[in-house]
């Protein structure tokens, strides 16, 4: 499983879809149950790259397993 | 329901020459504030719009040529003119307003002149697939003719919309439309075929939009719109490939990433990708750009007033959003509208290409593609450059052999007006301020496409030559109807040789029908006009 972190946004896209920004500008698309509460917050992703096609389109989707606040700073890793 | 009589729509820009007397326009350099520069400049100058301070846009009135020129190199400012005047041409005499309570609100629809597309008949008779989260059948949707779909995806049976993004989307293309509820749509009397491939998440899988793909093209689908986007997928692009193929036609959004990189499907070739514009007509700041995009429409743009675009959601209200998701629709609905009033697939896709309003670098560029849609230039060109053009073969082939059967004065001219007709259509009509509806969109095509507009089960026997030669069995030898088979014949042949493809042979079987049938045509005709010389001689 790998770990993603950056700030939790519902972007402005269609009806709205969950994304992470990552440090370096790229908007992950995040698939799954997504608490409303961490919007806006940095937070810490545990998810697998995901082949799933959708209508956000801001980026590379993540099929997120597990989301929380943000552990640590930095950007992408893998753990 | 009502006309604006004096409105002209936009279909070409004529661009009129500047007077000393017109204002001039100050480009202040970015960051500039009103005061300082009127002061430094000593000019009373005013913001064009009260939104263009963040660009620096202002006017002035009552400027010499020589202050301007002086102007233009004040380190202040990034550029200054005289103000260009552009005038609305069109070959169109009227905007038709539809009754929608929202659709003064819809730019949108403004800005592509929707209103064209509606005058040839709205799609009517086209079949869009909507590969999306499905659609839900909203009030304002209740006029709109939508298909039993299906729904690919997993535990979920019909096609029933509950994430709102499908229904919105549909809604764009359309919605119905002059019902006093809502909004318009580009295309409101096409159908609509709902193929639900994204849950309520706004996911799907690959294999079930490659599955989607080949179904919408089983069901007789015209257009696939494809508002969705992600990895690249062997499956979806074979799907691709058999449907367009088939002749289908593809519609895809460029990608909501606001960096280059067409998204996947959008990317393949062959499919038409969309990227997205605001109501400024500037790329919209999230709309993905690169080599592959083909065309440019209005996605919406939130961060301006009212910027958005307006459409039916699922929660029986009416929703601004904002996407290349957005973008797309109102392309797939251009595409119905052209195909609806006879454009064939190839010649809908190059229209809506070549008419696009050029917006960027001159010239295609991988922000707007060929440019912004502009469905009044794509009806338009389809209208006079196209059936105008047949008009005027179908009457001169007619003059030609109603001279050699000796016909003169009004039966000539009837013979004549026929032939135009029967080969180009009445294609003035939709040019003129009259109320959108089947009769004048059916009467804008060929004679020889009326019947299968009304009975569309027998296409191969319509065009053909088989209505011209019973006409000239019955007609022909009559010296007060005869004029009916003669310009009827040779107008079908025209449009018989003027046709891409004959309907249900394929290939070159296909064009040999309908250069046989043409030839047949002819020879009714000029078996007519061997009758009547003969009976004139007599």
């Amino acid at each position: 499983m790998k770990r993603f972190e950056g700030t939790l946004l519902f972007a402005d896209i269609g009806p709205g879809a969950w994304v992470l920004e990552t440090p370096q500008g790229t908007r992950l698309s995040l698939q799954g149950n997504i608490p409303a509460a961490l919007s806006g917050q940095s937070v810490t992703v545990w998810g697998e790259p995901s082949d799933a096609m959708g209508f956000a389109m801001t980026g590379p989707t993540i099929k997120v397993a597990r989301i929380g606040p943000q552990q640590s700073g930095g950007s992408v890793t893998e753990s | 329901m009502k006309w604006l009589g004096t409105t002209v729509v936009l279909a070409w820009s004529i661009h009129l020459p500047a007077f000393a007397a017109d204002p001039a326009v100050v480009d202040l350099v970015d960051g500039t504030s009103l005061h300082t520069a009127s002061s430094a400049l000593n000019l009373p100058l005013q913001w064009v719009h009260e939104n263009t301070e963040d660009d620096g846009l202002t006017t002035v009135e009552d400027i010499s040529d020589k202050a301007l020129e002086s102007l233009s190199k004040h380190p202040l400012v990034e550029a200054a003119e005289r103000s260009q005047v552009y005038q609305a041409s069109s070959v169109f005499w009227g905007e038709w307003t539809p009754n929608d309570p929202l659709y003064p609100k819809q730019w949108n629809l403004h800005r592509i002149h929707a209103a064209s597309g509606w005058q040839v008949g709205g799609g009517q008779g086209i079949t869009v697939a909507i590969i999306d989260t499905g659609i839900r059948a909203i009030p304002d949707l209740e006029g709109t003719s939508i298909l039993d779909g299906i729904s690919f995806v997993e535990n979920t049976k019909d096609t029933t919309d509950n994430n709102g993004h499908g229904t919105h989307v549909a809604g764009t293309i359309a919605q119905t439309t002059d019902n006093e509820i809502g909004v318009a749509g580009v295309a409101p009397n096409s159908t609509l075929l709902p193929i639900k491939v994204l849950g309520a998440d706004g996911f799907g899988r690959s294999e079930w939009i490659a599955a989607a793909i080949d179904e919408a093209c089983d069901r007789g689908a015209n257009v696939l719109n494809l508002s969705l986007g992600g990895p690249q997928s062997e499956v979806v692009s074979i799907a691709v490939q058999k449907a367009l193929k088939r002749g289908v036609l593809i519609v895809a959004a460029a990608g909501n990433t606001g960096q280059e990189g067409v998204q996947f499907p959008a990317a393949l070739p062959g499919v038409l990708a969309v990227s997205a514009v605001g109501p400024g007509d500037e790329l919209a700041p999230y709309s993905t750009w690169g080599s592959s995009v083909a065309i440019s429409a209005p996605g919406g743009d939130k961060s301006k007033p009212d910027g958005g675009i307006l459409q039916g959601t699922i929660d029986n209200d009416f929703g601004a959003f904002q996407g290349t998701s957005m973008a797309a629709p109102h392309v797939s609905g251009a595409l119905a509208a052209l195909l609806g009033a006879g454009a064939s697939p190839d010649q809908a896709r190059q229209l809506l290409l070549a008419t696009a309003t050029d917006l960027g670098e001159p010239g295609p560029d991988p922000h707007f593609g060929q440019g912004r849609l502009d469905l009044a230039a794509a009806v338009g060109n389809l209208l006079i450059n196209h059936r105008g053009w047949l008009f005027f073969l179908g009457a001169l082939l007619t003059l030609g052999v109603s001279w050699i059967g000796r016909f003169k004065g009004a039966r000539q001219m009837l013979a004549v007006g026929v032939g135009g007709l029967s080969a180009g259509g009445a294609f003035f009509l939709p040019l003129l301020p009259l109320r959108p509806g089947l009769w004048t969109a059916t009467l804008a095509q060929p004679f020889i496409a009326w019947p299968g507009l009304v009975l569309p089960w027998f296409q191969l026997i319509w065009y053909s030559a088989f209505i011209p030669f019973a006409l000239t069995f019955v007609l022909g030898p009559t010296k007060r109807l005869c004029w009916i088979p003669m310009g009827g014949a040779c107008g079908a042949a025209i449009a018989l040789v003027h046709l891409d493809q004959a309907p249900v042979l394929p290939g070159m079987l296909g064009t040999s029908w309908l250069f046989f049938n043409a030839a047949i045509c002819l020879f009714c005709a000029l078996a007519v006009a061997g009758i009547q010389k003969q009976t004139e001689s007599a």
